[in-house]
């Protein structure tokens, strides 16, 4: 069996471990998210989404543990737990290929995952209504964007709410022009009998 | 027969548009019902609404996705830009510019309607409006070219004061029935009730205002 020393705490591990059994670091350098799939298939190894979490001696990276699993390896259950609601969060540790791009697809999907705040429905209204024009288009386009969300009912309900107020004031801006317009001629055209 | 066509038209235009003659378009000698900018936008509506019912998306329930939103919002900027610079007298336009900014206005109306009609907050949306940008394409073909048909007068009085008159109508139900749903009413009956209501205020506002 071919040895490497461990970078981090220089213990000597197996060649084909990808993290350190003693101190836990990963040994091998990330590698881009688009490449695992090949790699993959090249060592005859999980398929995309399902990434050898284990190594040689059925020892687990502690950083890639979910809660749920984290607690099973305490009270002693090796039992994975599937849970749908967390699916955002297990894709960003499933697609992990180094704790950077873990750390970051999970503050991504947090951020996501984040209930709408008053501040920001209020400040999206309030814009959509009190801009002429641009204001409803970007009403529009935000409401599509949360309508189109798969993580809450909130967002779906809002951007519900907020479509109907950005065609709203579309519609309010197309009978006041033409209101003006219908005046404005019969200003022109006839102000005497306008007048009286 | 004919008068009584184009004086039913005449009339349900006149509570919608100001109908000024300068801005309306002519087919065969005669003035279309509504100005230019109106008979584009409820072409386009029309034609769009024509568009997704042959492709079998009347119970869309699903947005289109967020780069089709972003054309679409962006084809409808140019009306707005029309309109606005025209009314300061920032720039001098005419009927063609008025027709073709309209129709692109007006078509994006339905791709957002429809899905809002059917959304579920709740649910599970899962058919889209508009697919793709191919689609997309052949929607705004579609329009472009009935709106040039419409121009050219290829396209006979009586059809398009009848796309437009029924645009009109069906846009305006839809409004009184979402209201009415709002409302928490029994949805048909309270939309018929605002609707009759909504017509009623129309033609006393334009019975107030001179000729």
């Amino acid at each position: 069996m071919q040895v490497r020393k461990c970078r981090y705490c220089g213990v000597d591990i197996a060649a084909d471990y990808e993290n350190c059994p003693f101190c836990g670091e990963r040994v091998v350098s990330p590698e881009p998210v688009g490449e695992t799939g090949a790699n993959n298939n090249e060592t005859g190894g999980v398929p995309v989404g399902e990434p050898q979490r284990d190594g040689p001696d059925g020892y687990k990276d502690p950083e890639q543990l979910s809660f749920e699993e984290l607690t099973d390896a305490e009270t002693g259950q090796s039992e994975r737990r599937e849970d749908k609601n967390d699916a955002g969060n297990r894709a960003g540790t499933v697609k992990d290929e180094g704790p950077t791009v873990c750390h970051v697809e999970s503050a991504a999907g947090t951020i996501l995952n984040q209930p709408l705040t008053n501040g920001l429905k209020v400040f999206l209204t309030a814009l959509t209504v009190l801009m002429p024009g641009v204001g409803p288009i970007i009403g529009i386009i935000c409401a599509v964007v949360f309508m189109n969300s798969e993580v809450d009912a909130d967002r779906r309900s809002f951007g519900q709410a907020l479509l109907i107020t950005a065609l709203a004031i579309f519609a309010l801006a197309c009978i006041s022009c033409f209101g003006i317009a219908m005046v404005l001629t019969a200003l022109k055209e006839a102000p005497g009998r306008w007048m009286s | 027969m004919d008068e009584l066509i184009y004086g039913f038209f005449n009339f349900i235009g006149s509570l919608f548009c100001h109908q000024i003659p300068e801005r309306t378009l002519t087919i065969g000698g005669r003035l279309l019902p509504l100005c230019a900018r109106d008979t584009g936008i409820y072409t386009g509506f029309a034609i769009c609404m024509i568009y997704l019912a042959i492709k079998e998306r009347y119970r869309a329930d699903k947005m289109p996705k967020l780069n089709i939103t972003i054309i679409i919002c962006t084809l409808m900027i140019p009306m707005m830009l029309d309109a606005v610079s025209s009314f300061l007298g920032m720039r001098e336009t005419n009927n063609l510019i008025r027709l073709f900014t309209g129709v692109f206005f007006g078509a994006a109306l339905p791709v957002f309607l429809i899905p809002l009609g059917n959304f579920k907050p709740h649910g599970v949306n899962q058919t889209e409006s508009v697919k793709g940008i191919r689609e997309l394409a052949g929607l705004y073909l579609a329009v472009a070219a009935a709106a040039a048909a419409v121009y050219i007068g290829l396209v006979p009085y009586a059809v398009v004061s009848a796309w437009s008159i029924a645009a009109v109508i069906f846009l305006l139900y839809g409004i009184c029935a979402a209201a009415a749903k709002s409302m928490g009413f029994d949805r048909k009956h309270a939309a018929c009730l605002l609707f009759a209501v909504a017509c009623g205020l129309l033609y006393a506002v334009r019975k107030c205002l001179p000729n």
